[in-house]
């Protein structure tokens, strides 16, 4: 037996040495000498437009991304967030294209979107089917619906929605800002509420967490319904960003999230996952097209590199936890 | 040597990170001998069976299976092929399929182009018989089978594949008298066949019914080989050699003053449990005895709202209490420490901390929680309770099953309910944490909580309960008052008795 062990002498480590032992640590440096590689090799990469520019692109996927690393750690999944974006974007276009203002549009949006995430949530927490194939579902629903909906053209709503691009502080868009406040948010609901910690009880056992007396399926309505909040606040973003409701603006949205997730070291069994991670996932996944972008590599051959990324840092996690 | 030695082990070692986890390891194993191997866990058992079933590569050493010395490499396939089959604790048969069918797993017995089911039928009967199971379908889907009828399966499964030694680790954890009993006799006919086993178990009583030898390790090292052949089994120095100081299997519990009635249940139905009443005293521990499958885990799970209750009433404290899910069961001031940790008791791959305040999380009703709160008190706990760990922030599937258990404890007793229901609270733990588990409840009654213990292993029941409730066929058949308490009566009423 270990003599130290023995002896009990146990103090929380300070918050420094928590920081270096996360995982997260090597995901920030990884992303720094990323940066200064890629800035050296292409000096128009690492400029403060090409950076501002990066921030508003990360702000819609990363906001997607802190709904489904929730969801993952608990144990669920959703696919269908890509096309739910589609679809709602083109219901507020519809209402907003003729009226002044766009407040009711937005309303009855936001509105849809979390009515059809709790209806989903319904499903998975009271039945047995797999979020895995119930989102699959839906996912196929919203691409219908949102083409029947515009009758598979577009509705433009140019300089109707665009105040979360328009209104800027230090150059940055107010997208960035929400986007950044949604991060802190629901970093500190992890942290700090009952919330957070039964979010991981329910995605690593969830039988062992209906025995301590959490109301599992309840939370997992919860958490859906949250989801769909997210995802109704990123189409909102998106729109003012594209200023047109289209049934193919939110196209592949969903993988991306997942990966954000996963190479923010959120894991599909449950149980695990952070904020912060998914925050600089977000950020690597971004930066990773933008760079080979300015490298000059074709969008194609980007496709190949980010989908190894993904894989390497699968991998990577899977070594470091061999033993669990 | 004799030719007959079917395993011989000479000078093993092992060492992970430059710790020595096994050291100089001699064992030997004839043909048609049961050689058990005894120790507290920990002790290197589950390293021994790595290395035998090809898992680990010992460092140094030499490995002599039939004759024939094991040059190179010993792969899990290459164990498999010399005849070496293994039973885990963990059931790992394949639980959509058919008994048959997972005997025969990639040895179907194929008529030219397609599998005859009539044979393999026949035949799994035929090797279920030999091994003296009669009560198992071969077409029954594995999943619907008890665990110890899994179990049987696993070992006609390995005398399927032709093995010449068998090794059972922990082959009766859960199992009940009467199904140890059939296990035993298994273990017996194995032997006859000149199978060798490799008998791995913490219930001392088992390994004195069957070893041929038996081997005490600690700390990776041998430390002794009995053989019955030249002496006598001394229970003492056994268990003297395995904790490597006195002992006994009968721990001494204090006595503790016996209250009033603080739990009563009155004619509890529901799946699995039958018309149950009786009452539970503050201070007081009532053992719940039976075969496994007699309902007791039921009835655990009735009180605690895990299942629904058909009928009946269940009062706390003079007050009736309604329980639809566990959180009612924990607001009513009920804690339970489930059967099996890791499947329904703990959040394995989480912090220490997480699984330790996530009932209190519950009960306190509190909507924020500051970290440092969970690390302070989960700190206060694992002193207490002596949790060998690094600190709150380890995560609880690098914590050895006692330790695991503990933190179970933990997750309860702070909360601070009145009534603790502990289901095989000493299941899978060693001699020494057991006794450590005996003294946290005992002090739990002195602080006035009461304890409904289910629990099959005999001598805890009798050293722990005030009283006992035996069950049978999911209804309580008797009551035997502290006095009258022995492992006959117990097993008489189990077995067969029904008079009240």
């Amino acid at each position: 037996m270990n003599k130290v062990q023995n002896e009990m002498r146990m103090e929380r480590a300070p918050l420094g040495k928590r920081f270096i032992s996360s995982d997260n640590t090597y995901l920030l440096f990884g992303l720094i000498i990323f940066i200064v590689i890629v800035g050296l090799i292409a000096p128009n990469f690492a400029t403060p437009f090409n950076f501002s520019i990066l921030m508003e692109q990360f702000a819609v996927p990363g906001i997607m991304a802190i709904g489904m690393c929730m969801l993952m750690i608990s144990g669920g999944i959703d696919l269908s967030v890509g096309q739910q974006l589609s679809f709602v974007s083109c219901v507020m276009a519809l209402i907003v294209k003729d009226m002044d203002t766009a407040i009711p549009g937005v309303a009855i949006g936001v509105g849809v979107a979390i009515a059809g995430s709790f209806g989903m949530g319904l499903l998975i927490s009271r039945t047995k089917m797999e979020p895995f194939i119930v989102s699959l579902g839906f996912m196929a629903i919203y691409k219908g619906l949102a083409n029947i909906t515009t009758n598979g053209a577009e509705y433009p709503i140019p300089g109707k929605m665009g105040f979360a691009t328009d209104i800027r502080w230090a150059t940055l868009p107010l997208m960035v800002y929400i986007m950044i406040a949604v991060v802190i948010v629901f970093f500190l609901i992890i942290r700090f509420t009952r919330f957070g910690r039964w979010l991981y009880a329910v995605g690593d056992n969830p039988e062992a967490a209906f025995l301590s007396g959490i109301n599992v399926k309840n939370f997992k309505l919860s958490m859906y319904t949250i989801n769909g909040a997210l995802v109704a606040l990123a189409t909102v973003l998106m729109l003012s960003r594209n200023e047109v409701g289209n049934p193919n603006l939110g196209v592949d949205l969903e993988m991306r999230a997942i990966a954000s997730a996963v190479v923010g070291g959120t894991a599909l069994a449950g149980g695990k996952g952070n904020i912060i991670g998914t925050f600089l996932g977000t950020i690597w996944m971004g930066i990773i097209s933008n760079a080979l972008n300015i490298i000059g590599l074709s969008s194609f051959f980007q496709y190949v590199v980010t989908g190894c990324i993904i894989i390497g840092a699968v991998l990577m996690n899977q070594i470091r936890y061999k033993n669990e | 040597m004799s030719d007959n030695n079917l395993l011989e082990i000479t000078n093993v070692s092992k060492s992970f990170f430059g710790v020595t986890v096994f050291a100089d390891f001699d064992f030997i194993i004839k043909s048609g001998e049961v050689h058990c191997l005894c120790g507290e866990n920990g002790a290197g058992k589950s390293t021994f069976i790595k290395i035998l079933s090809g898992a680990y590569q010992p460092d140094t050493g030499e490995i002599v299976i039939d004759g024939k010395k094991v040059e190179g490499k010993l792969s899990p396939a290459l164990s498999m092929e010399l005849g070496i089959e293994t039973i885990y604790q963990e059931h790992t048969l394949m639980r959509n399929m058919t008994v048959m069918e997972n005997l025969f797993v990639g040895k179907e017995i194929t008529n030219r182009l397609i599998v005859d089911r009539r044979e393999m039928n026949r035949r799994t009967r035929e090797i279920l018989k030999s091994i003296g199971v009669t009560n198992i379908d071969p077409s029954t889907v594995v999943r619907n089978l008890g665990p110890a009828q899994q179990k049987f399966v696993e070992i006609a499964k390995a005398f399927v594949k032709e093995a010449k030694i068998i090794i059972m680790d922990e082959p009766t954890a859960s199992f009940g008298a009467h199904e140890i009993d059939q296990l035993l006799n298994m273990v017996a006919t194995l032997k006859q066949s000149g199978i060798g086993i490799i008998y791995i178990s913490h219930h001392l009583e088992e390994v004195f019914r069957i070893a041929d030898r038996v081997t005490v390790i600690r700390d990776g090292r041998k430390i002794r080989t009995y053989d019955r052949a030249v002496e006598k089994l001394d229970e003492a120095a056994i268990i003297k050699d395995m904790v490597g100081r006195d002992a006994s299997l009968f721990y001494a519990r204090d006595e503790v003053e016996i209250g009033d009635v603080i739990m009563e249940v009155k004619n509890l139905s529901g799946p699995g449990v039958n018309d149950v009443s009786f009452n539970l005293h503050k201070g007081e521990i009532l053992g719940f005895a039976g075969l496994v499958g007699a309902g007791r885990t039921e009835l655990a799970e009735l009180l605690f709202g895990r299942r629904k209750a058909k009928s009946g009433e269940v009062f706390i404290n003079g007050k009736k209490i309604k329980v639809k899910t566990p959180k009612d069961a924990i607001e009513a001031g009920m804690c339970m420490v489930t059967e099996d940790r890791q499947l329904t008791g703990l959040f394995i791959r989480q912090k220490i901390s997480l699984n330790a305040i996530i009932a209190q999380t519950v009960k306190r009703g509190k909507k924020f929680i500051n970290p440092k709160f969970d690390w302070t008190i989960t700190k206060k706990y694992i002193d207490k309770l002596r949790v060998k760990c690094k600190g709150p922030d380890q995560k609880v599937c690098y914590l050895s099953g006692g330790n695991q258990q503990k933190i179970a404890f933990c997750k309860w007793f702070i909360t601070d309910g009145e009534v603790f229901i502990f289901d095989e609270p000493t299941r899978g733990v060693d001699i020494g944490a057991k006794e450590e588990i005996y003294h946290l409840m005992v002090q739990l009654c002195r602080e006035g909580k009461s304890i409904l213990m289910i629990s099959s292993d005999m001598p805890e029941v009798i050293a722990m309960s005030d009283r006992v409730m035996i069950m049978k066929n999911n209804g309580i058949i008797a009551e035997i008052q502290k006095q009258e308490l022995d492992s006959e009566t117990i097993l008489q009423y189990a077995l067969g008795g029904s008079v009240k």
